[in-house]
């Protein structure tokens, strides 16, 4: 066998794994989230712990990435209810600020869930 | 001569991936939008038909404004006479709904009751505007039990008599539960035969999801970090599941949590559980009916199922001790 052969094995070596990856791997958990406003929908992966504040009618919702997941921090409405509801990090999942109307939504299909009753 | 055969074995396998097609519709796709108060979720296990989330949004505006007991809706007007009259004209669109509640009303014992409005108005749970960090004055709570029973003895026909005015709807436990009754018709006259319409935790499922039956985590109501599902369960096509918990909707004030499932009996937040969890195939009775169970508590959960025609619950004591009848431990996954 020569060098390129060994080259050649690798790359078909690799491209199978990556095909792999796209079309028999289903259930993905969750790996990115959508943060929505009435200004719009921004994407952020979950891999990357990082601080976001975003714009809504009543004011400015902080959010958290870390872990694989996410959660509010803050927001400025009076029952505080997104940010009781903790961390978020199944796919499929959704959260919101209803007054502030931020809402965020998991990438990815829960392996194990379809919805969540709550 | 080896080495080729390998190379080109790869290469066609290579060529087949490329070629071939995802596993059959392993994909969902969500919609959000927010309505009712809260964030609804559709997924969608078929095509999307073109227009219809705007229909549905729309129908639910309607519906909202019609059911709101504040702004200029038909409730807000019938309650708006009835501080004044014992009698008034009840709206043949309110009519059914009225009706319904008034049996849930009667057969859960008064557990549950529309007719308390007043006493969540006074919470402070009816609006975000309104909400506050210190219990009412015990006097208050008292006047607002005067109001107890009104919907369980109201005359419901062209007009709606109550005993005495002064009477205040508010079908917060129940509303929310009629809309998705409402969209699940909805979708299934325009096609969708696959499908979970989840208003903020609180869904009704359509069809199932590709090759197997839609999968609901019932969430844990003191979630650790290990374990924030407390069990779960596939529904079945037309089945509804709602829960009720102490766990979102609270204020703390000098060290005790008050939430906002409020007891009729006396005027307090419910203090025998931390969640209610009910199935059953009709998402308006479901969700009056977990009101229902989770103000029950333990003591009482069998007996008031039974009469308001539950078969499946599962119910968080105030110790997070677990209840449920026997036909939903039987379909529970997962729980202790």
């Amino acid at each position: 066998m020569t060098r390129a052969d060994g080259l050649l094995l690798l790359l078909l070596g690799v491209g199978i794994g990556m095909l792999f990856r796209i079309y028999w791997t289903a259930n993905l958990p969750a790996q990115e989230v959508a943060i929505s406003s009435p200004a719009g929908t921004s994407h952020y992966p979950l891999h990357t712990p990082r601080r976001i504040q975003v714009n809504g009618p009543i004011g400015v919702t902080t959010l958290e990435i870390d872990n694989d997941a996410v959660r509010f921090v803050a927001s400025p409405c009076r029952q505080q209810i997104c940010v009781r509801s903790g961390w978020h990090r199944r796919g499929g999942a959704v959260a919101a600020c209803v007054p502030n109307r931020i809402s965020v939504l998991l990438h990815g299909e829960d392996p194990d869930y379809d919805g969540f009753s709550y | 001569m080896k080495q080729t055969l390998i190379g080109l074995g790869l290469c066609a396998l290579l060529a087949w991936g490329i070629w071939r097609q995802p596993p059959s519709s392993p994909g969902v796709q969500h919609r959000e939008f927010f309505a009712m108060g809260t964030l609804m979720q559709i997924s969608f296990a078929d095509p999307v038909p073109a227009g219809l989330m705007n229909r549905i949004q729309t129908e639910l505006r309607a519906f909202e404004q019609r059911w709101s007991p504040r702004g200029d809706g038909e409730l807000a007007q019938l309650n708006r006479q009835l501080t004044q009259h014992a009698q008034a004209p009840l709206p043949p669109v309110l009519r059914p709904g009225f009706v319904a509640s008034q049996q849930a009303c009667r057969s859960s014992d008064g557990l549950f009751d529309p007719g308390m409005g007043a006493l969540v108005k006074l919470w402070g749970f009816d609006d975000e505007s309104h909400f506050r960090t210190t219990p009412p004055e015990p006097e208050t709570i008292a006047l607002a039990l005067a109001q107890r029973g009104k919907l369980c003895r109201a005359e419901l026909d062209a007009k709606l008599s109550v005993d005495v005015p002064g009477a205040y709807f508010d079908f917060g436990a129940s509303a929310k539960g009629r809309a998705i009754d409402a969209i699940v018709a909805l979708l299934r006259n325009n096609g969708v035969h696959n499908a979970i319409v989840n208003a903020g935790g609180d869904l009704k499922a359509i069809g199932q999801r590709a090759d197997r039956l839609w999968r609901i985590g019932i969430r844990h109501p003191r979630p650790q970090d290990a374990q924030d599902i407390l069990a779960s369960l596939s529904v079945k096509d037309g089945e509804a599941v709602f829960s009720s918990g102490d766990y979102e909707r609270f204020f703390i004030s000098e060290g005790t949590r008050y939430h906002h499932i409020i007891d009729p009996r006396d005027g307090y937040p419910a203090t025998t559980s931390q969640s209610a969890t009910v199935v059953h195939t009709s998402a308006e009775l479901a969700d009056a009916a977990a009101t229902a169970l989770f103000v029950a508590g333990p003591q009482r959960a069998a007996e008031i199922m039974g009469r308001m025609g539950i078969t499946h619950y599962l119910l968080v004591d105030a110790q997070g001790d677990t209840h449920t009848s026997p036909e939903m431990r039987a379909r529970l996954d997962g729980l202790p």
